[in-house]
C-alpha cells in the first residue's frame, strides 16, 4: 500500500530516519514522517537512498538489503553518499559499481549540509524546467562580447573592454590591422597573434578536404 | 651547424656519447646545440623522432638547417608532421626517415595505432624537457616508445633549471619519465663556459637613469595597492588553511608568485571564494601595471588605467580601486598629460581642449637613448670602422616599445621642441579621440546594460559608499581610512565620467575639422620612410636596426647583423648571455654595448633577482644530482607486465592462473581528442588497449552500453554555464542505454564539490549541485562517476568493463554522426568555440556554419542573404545585428 502524504509539496522521510543529522538542515522544504521503502521521496518518482561511508563500510550488506527492497520502482533513484572518512576511494569505487548496476544515480555529499541540501533541490526542483543548465539564446551585447572574445587564451574582460571601445562594432575589430591591434594598451605580440588566428584559423584542420566534399 | 665555442662543442660530444637530459642556462645556445643534432641525424638511414616543440621552434631548426646545410638536402630529412598530414602521408614520411617534429597528441594515435614503425626508430629528441611531466603526453610517448624499442636513444634538452629545482625531488621523477638515468648541467659559471666566455669581453656602458617623479610615486603607489591586496588576502583566507608567510610584496612582484599562490589555492580552488579570486587576479593586474609603468608613455598608461576602470563594477569590481594609493595612481598618472587649468588655450596647438595644460611626460629613457645615439653618431664620424660595418642594434622587449622608439629618433631635435614632443602630440590626439569612443561605449553598452548598476556607478559621486553599501546619514560618522573613501569613488569613477563628457563634447565640435585627423595621419605615413634620414652623419651604408627580444633567437640575430653599438634599451638577462657568446665567437670585432636601466626601479629588481634565480637553481640541482637515488634497469616497463598479470589473476572469470591469448587486454575507445588529457596515457600503463579515434558522443566508450562524457570541476561548471552538458548528455541518452558522466577530481586538489560554509541559506539555481541536481532530473538514466583522482578513474572503468561486451570502434564512430553533416577531420578548438558562444548559434546548427564558412573572419563578411540561407532568418538576424552593432554610436 502506498504511502500518501499531507500535501504534494513535502519531502517523505522513512521513520527510521529519524534522528538523521543531516534532517536538522532541511529548511527551505517541509517534511513528514511515512511508511516508506527508501529513505527519502522527493517527487512524484524520484526517492533518495541515503549511506554514510562510516556506515557503510561497518555493514556492507546493508545497502544491498535497501536496494533489494526497493525493487525496480520509481524513475529517478538516487543514492546520496555522505563521504564522511578520508579514505574513501575503495568504498565509492565500490558504490559506483552497485549504482550502475542497479540503475541507481550516485551522487555524493561531503557534509549533512551538503546533503540535506541535494533532498531540499531534488524536492523544489521536481517540476523545474532544465532551462537554466540548456544553451541559451538571449544575453545583453557586452556579456555576450565577452563571452565570445575571451575565448581567445589571454583575452581577458579588459582587452574587451579597450576593443569594443577602440574600433565599435565586431565587424570592425575582426577588420583591425595588426599595427592598430599592436598599438593598443595591454596588447602584446602574442595576444594580437592569438586574436587573429583565432580569427583566421579554418574551423576544419584540412580545409583542403572539406573544400573538396562540397 | 658551427658551433664556435668550445663549450658548447664539449656539450654535444658529451651528449652524443652518453644519453642524458641537458640543462643548459639560458642563452648559451641551447638551438644551436639541438641543431647540430639534427644535423646529424637528418639522414634518411636514421628515423628520429622530436617532440615536444612548437612550430616557431620548428621553423627556426629548419632555418639553421638549410642554411648550415652546403648540399641543401638537410632540410628534405627534417619535417614537421601536424594533423594537417592524413594517416597514409604520415605513413609515408615514417618510412621517408630523417628527422621528425611530430605534435605530441599526432605521435601518440600513431604509435598506438602502430603507424609509426617503433621497432625502426632511431631514437627521440626531447625539446622543452622542463614540461614533461607525469601527466604529459610527452611521458606517455616516451613509455610507448621504450615499450616497443629498448635500443633506440633518448636525448632531452631543456634551459629552465628554475622548474626542475622546485617542488620534491623534480629533477629525479624527471628523469624517470625521461628514462635517463643521467643530468648534464652547464651554468653559466661551469668552467668551461666562463673561460669560453671571458677570454673576450664586450666593452659595457650601464647607464642608470632615475625615474621621474611621478613615475617614483606610482611606483610607490601601485606596491601598496599590492600590500593592500595581499592584507585582505591573508585575511579573507585565514578560514582556508593556507601558509600566508609565502604572501609579501617582494615575492608578489615576480610571476612565480602566480605558481606559488595557486599551487596553495588549487586543492580548494573549486570552492575558494569569488573575492579571493578577486584577489588573485587584482595581484596580477597589479604587477602587469608596474611593467606598463616603465615601458609605455604616459599617455597610453593612463589609457590602460581608465580602461581598467571601465570595468568595474560596484559588486563584482577589484578591491583596490577602491583605496587611497589607487586614487594616487589614478590621478598622478593623469597629472603627467595634463593639467586643468582655467582659461588656458594652447598656442601651440589649437585643437587642443581648452583649459587644460598639457605636461606630456616623455619617458626619461627616452632622452638617455638619444644621448646614446648622439654620441655613436660621433664615434661613427671620428673613427670609422675599417670594414665599413658600423651597424647599431637596438634591443627593447617588445614590438610596441620598438615602434615607438623608431618614431621618437626618426624626429628630428630642434631648439623648439624635443625629438618626443610631436610623438606625444599624436599620442595626447588619439588618447583624446579614445576617450570621447569610450564615452559614447559607456552609455550605450555599459549603462544601458544594466540600468540601475550603471546609472548607480555614474552617479557615484553624490553619496559614495557604493561598496560599503551604508547609507549617507551614518557613513559620516565612520572615521579614519572609512571617510577616506568617499572623495576617492568621487575621482575614480565620476570625475574621469565628467572628464570624458567633456572631451566628447568637445571632440564633437572638432570632428569636422580635417587637421586634426590629418595631423595624426600622416606622421604615421611618414614613419619609416623617415627613419633613416635625420642620421646625417652615419653614412647610408649604416643602419640602425631595432629588434625586440627573441630569446634562443636573438644570437642568431646578432650573428646575421654583425652590430658595432648594442644598446639594451630593456634589461635582459637571456640577452647579455647572447652577447657573451656573440663577442666570444668574433674576438676580433669590436663591440660596444650599452645598457639602461631605472634606477631603483622594480624593472632593475626584476632583473637582478632573475639572474640570481637562476644560480641558485643550478646550485641546487648540482647538489641533487649528486645524492639522486636512481634505479637500475627499466623498472616502469616491467610494473606494467606485473599489474596486468596481477589483474589477470584476480579476474575471477579468467579463472585464477590462466594469462594470455584466450583472455585478450580490455579495450576502450578513446576520443582523440582526450589525448591532451593524462587519463588515455594512465589507462594505458595499467594494461588496457586504447582504440584512438574521433568520436561524436562521448569522450570514452567502455562497451557497446557504456559511453563516458568526462569533466574535470572546471569543465563541469563551464559546460554547465554554456548548456553544452546538457546537449551532450541528450546526445548520450539517446544512443546509449548506460550514459555516463564522470565527474574527475584533480589528484592534488581535494576531493569536495563545495565546503560547509560555503552553502547559501536559500536554494539558488547558479549552485552547482542546484545544477547537477536539475541534470539528473531531466535525465533520469544518467549515471554519475565521482573519481577523486585520474587513478581512481581507471580502477572503476575497470570494474565497470568486467562483465561487458568490448566496444566496437566503427559503431562508436559512426553513432550520432548526421550523414549529411559528416565531419571527418578535426577541428581548431578555439575558433569553433568562438562561433559556439555567438549569438543565433546553437548546437544544433554549428556543425552546418562549420561545413559551409571557413572561418570566423569569412562569416562575418557574408552578407546578409548568405547569413540566411545557413542559419535561417531568425537566427541570421541575430548573428548580423551582433556583428553590425557599434558600440560607440547609439543604436536607439
Amino acid at each position: 500500500p502506498a504511502f500518501v502524504p499531507k500535501s504534494k509539496s513535502t519531502v517523505v522521510v522513512k521513520s527510521s530516519q529519524r534522528g538523521n543529522p543531516l534532517l536538522q538542515f532541511i529548511r527551505n522544504v517541509p517534511y513528514e514522517y511515512g511508511d516508506i521503502v527508501p529513505d527519502f521521496v522527493v517527487g512524484l518518482t524520484s526517492c533518495v537512498l541515503f549511506l554514510s561511508i562510516r556506515y557503510h563500510r561497518l555493514h556492507p550488506e546493508y545497502i544491498f538489503n535497501r536496494i533489494a527492497a526497493l525493487g525496480k520502482t520509481f524513475v529517478l533513484r538516487v543514492i546520496l553518499v555522505l563521504v564522511d572518512v578520508d579514505t574513501h576511494q575503495q568504498a565509492i569505487r565500490e558504490l559506483t559499481r552497485v549504482a550502475m548496476l542497479n540503475d541507481l544515480t550516485l551522487i555524493c555529499a561531503w557534509s549533512n549540509e551538503e546533503a540535506a541540501r541535494y533532498i531540499e533541490t531534488f524536492k523544489a526542483y521536481e517540476n523545474k524546467a532544465p532551462d537554466a543548465i540548456k544553451e541559451r539564446i538571449e544575453n545583453d551585447y557586452l556579456s555576450k562580447l565577452t563571452d565570445c572574445l575571451t575565448q581567445i587564451q589571454s583575452i581577458n574582460k579588459t582587452d574587451v573592454i579597450t576593443l569594443s571601445s577602440t574600433f565599435g562594432s565586431f565587424r570592425s575589430i575582426m577588420n583591425a590591422s595588426v599595427d592598430e591591434l599592436g598599438v593598443l594598451p595591454g596588447f602584446g605580440e602574442r595576444k594580437v597573434k592569438r586574436l587573429l588566428e583565432a580569427f583566421d584559423q579554418p574551423f576544419a584542420i584540412d580545409p583542403k578536404k572539406r573544400r573538396h566534399r562540397r | 651547424m658551427s658551433l664556435p665555442l668550445a663549450f658548447q662543442k664539449a656539450i654535444v660530444a658529451e651528449l652524443v656519447a652518453e644519453d642524458a637530459l641537458l640543462v643548459l642556462a639560458r642563452g648559451l645556445g641551447l638551438r644551436n646545440i639541438l641543431g647540430a643534432f639534427l644535423q646529424i641525424y637528418s639522414q634518411p638511414q636514421n628515423l628520429v623522432l622530436l617532440i615536444n616543440t612548437n612550430a616557431d621552434e620548428e621553423a627556426a631548426l629548419r632555418d639553421d638547417l638549410l642554411r648550415s646545410n652546403d648540399v641543401g638536402s638537410g632540410g628534405l630529412y627534417f619535417r614537421s608532421v601536424t594533423s594537417e598530414q592524413n594517416v597514409a602521408e604520415r605513413s609515408e614520411l615514417y618510412r621517408h626517415g630523417g628527422v621528425m617534429a611530430i605534435t605530441s597528441r599526432i605521435l601518440v594515435m600513431d604509435l598506438l595505432t602502430g603507424i609509426t614503425p617503433i621497432h625502426l626508430v632511431t631514437g627521440v629528441l626531447v625539446a622543452n624537457a622542463h614540461r614533461v611531466t607525469e601527466m604529459s603526453t610527452e611521458a606517455f610517448i616516451l613509455r610507448l616508445f621504450r615499450q616497443g624499442n629498448s635500443e633506440g636513444f633518448i636525448k632531452a634538452f631543456s634551459d629552465q633549471p628554475e622548474t626542475f629545482s622546485v617542488g620534491f625531488a623534480t629533477l629525479e621523477k624527471t628523469l624517470k619519465l625521461l628514462y635517463l638515468r643521467k643530468v648534464n648541467l652547464w651554468p653559466r659559471f661551469h668552467v668551461t663556459v666562463t673561460e669560453s666566455l671571458e677570454s673576450h669581453t664586450a666593452d659595457v656602458i650601464e647607464i642608470r637613469q632615475p625615474m621621474t617623479k611621478a613615475m617614483k610615486t606610482i611606483q610607490a603607489a601601485i606596491i601598496d595597492c599590492m600590500d593592500v591586496c595581499l592584507q585582505e588576502l591573508r585575511r579573507s583566507s585565514s578560514a582556508i588553511e593556507i601558509d600566508v608567510d609565502d604572501f609579501t610584496v617582494e615575492k608578489a612582484l615576480f610571476k612565480s608568485f602566480d605558481v606559488i599562490i595557486r599551487r596553495q589555492l588549487d586543492p580548494i580552488w573549486h570552492r575558494v571564494s569569488l573575492k579571493t579570486k578577486q584577489l588573485v587576479g587584482d595581484l596580477k593586474t597589479l604587477r602587469t601595471l608596474l611593467g606598463y609603468l616603465v615601458s609605455y608613455d604616459s599617455v597610453n598608461f593612463s589609457l590602460y588605467l581608465e580602461t581598467i576602470l571601465a570595468t568595474y563594477t560596484p559588486s563584482t569590481g577589484s578591491y583596490w580601486i577602491m583605496t587611497d594609493p589607487a586614487d594616487k595612481i589614478f590621478s598622478t598618472a593623469k597629472s603627467r598629460i595634463f593639467l586643468h587649468q582655467e582659461g588656458y588655450a594652447d598656442p601651440d596647438d589649437p585643437n587642443m581642449l581648452p583649459n587644460k595644460r598639457p605636461i606630456l611626460e616623455e619617458l626619461p629613457k627616452w632622452s638617455v637613448l638619444s644621448d646614446i645615439m648622439d654620441e655613436i653618431e660621433l664615434d661613427m664620424h671620428h673613427a670609422p670602422h675599417p670594414e665599413g660595418s658600423d651597424t647599431v642594434l637596438i634591443m627593447a622587449q617588445d614590438q610596441r616599445t620598438c615602434t615607438q622608439l623608431k618614431r621618437y629618433l626618426s624626429t628630428p631635435k630642434t631648439s623648439m621642441s624635443t625629438r618626443g614632443k610631436p610623438l606625444m602630440r599624436d599620442l595626447l590626439h588619439k588618447y583624446l579621440k579614445w576617450k570621447s569612443n569610450m564615452k559614447h561605449f559607456k552609455d550605450n553598452v555599459v549603462t544601458k546594460q544594466k540600468p540601475t548598476q550603471g546609472a548607480l556607478a555614474l552617479s557615484g559621486s553624490n553619496n559614495s559608499g557604493l561598496k560599503r553599501g551604508a547609507p549617507p546619514n551614518k557613513r559620516r560618522r565612520v572615521r579614519g581610512g572609512g571617510q577616506a573613501m568617499s572623495p576617492i569613488t568621487k575621482h575614480s569613477t565620476s570625475s574621469f565620467d565628467h572628464e570624458a563628457e567633456a572631451i566628447a563634447t568637445f571632440m564633437h565640435a572638432t570632428q569636422e575639422a580635417p587637421t586634426s585627423s590629418a595631423f595624426v595621419h600622416d606622421h604615421e605615413l611618414e614613419e619609416i620612410d623617415d627613419f633613416t634620414d635625420h642620421f646625417g652623419l652615419i653614412e647610408p651604408s649604416n643602419l640602425v636596426v631595432m629588434h625586440s627580444y627573441a630569446g634562443e633567437c636573438d644570437s642568431k640575430l646578432l650573428e646575421n647583423i654583425k652590430p658595432r653599438f648594442i644598446v639594451m634599451y630593456d634589461p635582459n638577462p637571456t640577452f647579455v648571455r647572447c652577447i657573451e657568446v656573440y663577442k666570444a665567437s668574433n674576438p676580433g670585432k669590436q663591440v660596444r654595448v650599452y645598457f639602461t636601466v631605472y634606477d631603483n626601479s622594480v624593472e632593475e629588481q626584476l632583473y637582478l633577482s632573475a639572474l640570481r634565480r637562476e644560480k641558485d637553481a643550478f646550485t641546487k640541482l648540482i647538489r641533487d644530482k649528486s645524492t639522486m637515488v636512481l634505479p637500475i634497469g627499466d623498472t616502469q616497463t616491467k610494473q606494467v607486465q606485473d599489474q596486468s598479470l596481477l589483474r589477470n589473476i584476480h579476474t575471477r572469470i579468467a579463472g585464477g592462473g590462466k594469462t594470455g591469448d584466450d583472455h585478450p587486454l580490455p579495450r576502450i575507445v578513446v576520443d582523440s581528442r582526450e589525448f591532451r588529457s593524462s587519463l588515455p596515457s594512465i589507462l594505458h600503463s595499467q594494461g588496457m588497449i586504447l582504440d584512438p579515434c574521433t568520436i561524436t558522443v562521448g569522450d570514452y566508450v567502455l562497451s557497446p552500453n557504456i559511453c563516458v562524457e568526462r569533466k574535470s570541476i572546471s569543465d563541469l561548471i563551464s559546460s554547465f554555464a554554456s548548456g553544452r552538458l546538457y546537449t551532450q548528455v541528450e546526445a548520450m541518452t539517446v544512443h546509449y542505454s548506460q550514459p555516463v558522466l564522470l565527474i574527475e577530481f584533480d589528484q592534488d586538489k581535494s576531493f569536495s564539490l563545495q565546503d560547509k560554509s560555503e552553502i547559501r541559506t536559500d536554494i539558488s539555481v547558479t549552485e552547482l549541485s542546484s545544477k547537477l541536481v536539475l541534470l539528473t532530473i531531466a535525465f533520469p538514466t544518467l549515471r554519475i562517476i565521482w573519481s577523486s583522482s585520474v587513478h581512481a578513474t581507471v580502477e572503476i572503468f575497470e570494474d565497470l568493463k568486467r562483465s561487458e561486451d568490448e566496444p566496437d570502434a566503427e559503431q562508436a564512430q559512426a553513432i550520432g554522426v548526421d550523414p549529411d553533416q559528416e565531419i571527418d577531420s578535426a577541428f581548431n578548438l578555439t575558433p569553433q568555440d568562438i562561433l559556439r558562444s555567438l549569438p543565433g548559434i546553437t548546437s544544433k546548427n554549428y556543425k552546418h556554419v562549420m561545413n559551409n564558412v571557413e572561418s570566423i573572419r569569412e562569416l562575418t563578411e557574408l552578407d546578409f542573404n548568405s547569413l540566411k540561407a545557413i542559419l535561417g532568418e531568425g537566427p541570421a538576424q541575430m548573428l548580423w545585428n551582433f556583428f553590425q552593432r557599434d558600440s560607440r554610436l547609439d543604436m536607439g
